[in-house]
């Protein structure tokens, strides 16, 4: 595995959604930190996989309660 | 039949649509939300003291929900995935590159205080193909870590992983398409 790995978007956003169930190796991690700095379009993907991360824990919790009528 | 009696029966509806949502597949959620509403019914005692029915009774679905996954993981599991597309493909140029910058999605705080972004976020979930809809809520709703899953459903991490990332990247899709873009227009 070489140490300074170029990845494409394609491959980061894999270890992105990979990211959400489990935990990256450090090589893994940093090469996404790296690609992160220099692309514009896997930093709006990582918000969006957050937002949708977020958005299904704000769901989990407010369906399972009573207050499903006052939102 | 009993005030508590009335009231759990009442709440049928709900966890059957969990349940469906969850199992993608009608006899199953049926066997699931039956368990469930006997469950309570047998011991009522279990209730006193908790704050809501609704999350008391989600709970045991949650259980219940668990022993037909298992009970029925073979049929659960489409092995082969049950996608018609490569969704990667359809993103990524063969370079590797996107095909569309994906869009600044904005504060959550300002969807999430909409209820029908949750309706629209609960259809793109119901939408996913059944074995990718299965597991995605098994991670999102029922929490269960991904060993666990791969437990239940007798399935490889491998498996797995390439449901969880085309669930997710769908998921994205759906709501940008169900959402974000139709707030745009």
């Amino acid at each position: 595995m070489p140490m300074w790995p170029r990845r494409t978007c394609r491959e980061v956003t894999r270890l992105v959604l990979m990211n959400e169930d489990r935990r990256l190796a450090w090589h893994q991690r940093f090469a996404v930190r790296l690609h992160m700095k220099v692309c514009l379009a896997c930093p709006r993907f990582l918000k969006q996989v957050r937002f949708m991360r977020s958005a299904m824990g704000n769901w989990r919790r407010y369906a399972e309660s009573e207050d499903e009528g006052a939102v | 039949m009993t005030d508590f009696a009335r009231q759990v029966e009442s709440l049928r509806p709900q966890l059957l649509r969990f349940a469906r949502t969850q199992l993608r597949n009608e006899a199953w959620a049926e066997d699931a939300v039956s368990d469930t509403l006997l469950a309570a019914l047998e011991k009522p005692q279990s209730f006193a003291g908790q704050s809501q029915l609704k999350t008391w009774l989600v709970g045991i679905l949650k259980h219940k929900v668990v022993d037909q996954l298992r009970r029925h993981s073979r049929e659960a599991t489409v092995l082969v995935d049950d996608d018609g597309e490569d969704i990667d493909d359809l993103l990524f140029k063969p370079d590797g590159h996107f095909r569309h910058i994906p869009e600044d999605w904005g504060d959550p705080a300002a969807a999430f205080g909409q209820r029908q972004f949750f309706e629209v976020l609960e259809a793109c979930v119901e939408h996913l193909p059944p074995a990718q809809g299965r597991v995605f809520m098994m991670r999102e709703w029922l929490e269960l870590e991904t060993d666990e899953i791969c437990k239940e459903l007798s399935i490889s991490s491998t498996n797995l992983w390439v449901m969880l990332h085309r669930a997710r990247l769908r998921l994205r899709e759906c709501l940008q398409m169900n959402w974000f873009s139709a707030k745009a227009a």
